[in-house]
């Protein structure tokens, strides 16, 4: 599970206006730490990276894509289901 | 802003189909933030569960499942899953808490491409990235959907403002040569199955206009769909158009419409049946009775299955007047 991952306290000196620019950034969650807001920025930039990465494997065309996606999805669901 | 459950299968076929499809597309608007994901614990389990496959491993290894997954997590509206004990509404009863989490979330979309959940009648909009995309425009400038010419040759542009989601709440708005007019309604006349030309009411007066056939197709035409062939809840508007007796039957063109689109049912009866409904009354019922029958038989039907008894002469074969 993701929201379980391993964590590492490491402490940073970050530009305040960084921070505040990111906080702005989050749909408004002004509940959020600042350690959670940067967290989450980099997470944002992270995964942007990791899906130009992963379409640069080569990409399959609209309907074999999603075709694939609903078959894959839907024996994990009846998977589950079982479970 | 907006707010989306989006079904897995779109979020995986983002993963690994072309950016540029409806679904490359919605998760670039997501990156743009111009609308909010919203997510639940079993939402991200199975995109999980789903990117971690074998058949994925092209596109996943190297931790970009894991990444793609946390950005989408990072940057959405956390909610929780629904019990289980819901009443199913679905073709496959695994796809319910989707429809459990847009309810409960009160989202503006299901985003899905499974005709399972995309052909279900539900009381949440589900509809399918391209169409979700369309409902992602700037609501000032408004979506352009229609051009085409007048009787007197005059250019007509036609466009929604608003969510394509909540179809009452569309404005449209128009040009007449390049000047803004006030439009305050349109109806979509279905002449011999043809769909291209429309009435508009406006400040500059009610006229007929034909889809220019050298516009480009319409890149909005499903949302417009959508507004034009929209079902009130109170059921189709029905009118009895005109009445007649041809060869030993009653005849009655009745016009179904919901103010924006119609079309003419021809329902045709036996004297005998004429009389059945009349129950000792008026021969043939009256045009009210007629009209009121249709609405109470088609109360359900959507756009397209009226369409389908437009096509074709309905015969009332007896019994009661159904109303």
């Amino acid at each position: 599970m993701l929201n379980q991952m391993a964590t590492r306290k490491i402490n940073l000196t970050l530009d305040e206006e960084l921070v505040r620019r990111a906080r702005e950034q989050d749909l408004g969650e002004s509940a959020k730490s600042d350690a959670q807001v940067v967290e989450d920025a980099l997470s944002v930039y992270l995964g942007l990276r990791a899906l130009d990465e992963a379409r640069a494997q080569g990409t399959l065309g609209p309907a074999e894509a999603d075709e694939l996606a609903v078959a894959e999805v839907r024996a994990a669901r009846r998977a589950h289901s079982r479970a | 802003m907006t707010r989306a459950v989006v079904d897995p299968s779109v979020l995986v076929s983002a993963f690994i189909g072309d950016p540029e499809a409806g679904p490359g597309r919605l998760v670039t608007a997501w990156r743009d933030r111009r609308f909010v994901l919203v997510v639940s614990p079993l939402l991200i389990n199975e995109l999980t569960d789903v990117l971690g496959r074998p058949k994925f491993e092209r596109w996943s290894s190297q931790g970009r499942a894991p990444a793609y997954i946390a950005a989408l997590r990072a940057r959405s509206e956390h909610r929780s899953d629904m019990p289980s004990a819901q009443p199913v509404e679905v073709r496959d009863p695994d796809d319910h808490y989707l429809v459990a989490l847009a309810r409960e979330a009160q989202a503006d979309y299901l985003v899905s491409v499974d005709g399972d959940l995309l052909d279900a009648e539900l009381d949440v909009s589900v509809v399918d990235p391209a169409v979700f995309g369309a409902g992602l425009h700037d609501p000032v400038e408004g979506e352009h959907f229609f051009t085409g010419r007048t009787q007197a040759g005059r250019e007509l542009r036609l466009y929604y403002q608003g969510s394509v989601s909540h179809p009452t709440g569309v404005k449209i708005t128009g040009t007449l040569d390049g000047v803004a007019i006030e439009i305050s309604g349109i109806t979509q006349r279905m002449e011999r199955g043809s769909e291209s030309s429309v009435i508009v009411r406006s400040d500059q007066g009610t006229f007929t206009a034909l889809a220019d056939p050298a516009a480009p197709a319409e890149a909005h035409s499903a949302a417009l769909r959508r507004y034009m062939e929209h079902r009130p809840s109170g059921g189709w508007r029905t009118e009895v158009e005109r009445s007649r007796f041809e060869e030993g039957e009653w005849q009655f063109d009745v016009l179904v419409t919901n103010d924006r689109v119609s079309a003419t049912v021809e329902l045709r009866m036996s004297e005998t049946v004429a009389k059945a409904w009349a129950d000792g009354g008026q021969t043939p019922p009256s045009d009210q009775m007629v009209a009121e029958h249709v609405a109470v038989w088609l109360r359900g039907a959507d756009w397209a299955t009226v369409r389908r008894h437009a096509l074709h002469p309905s015969t009332a074969l007896g019994g009661r007047l159904r109303r």
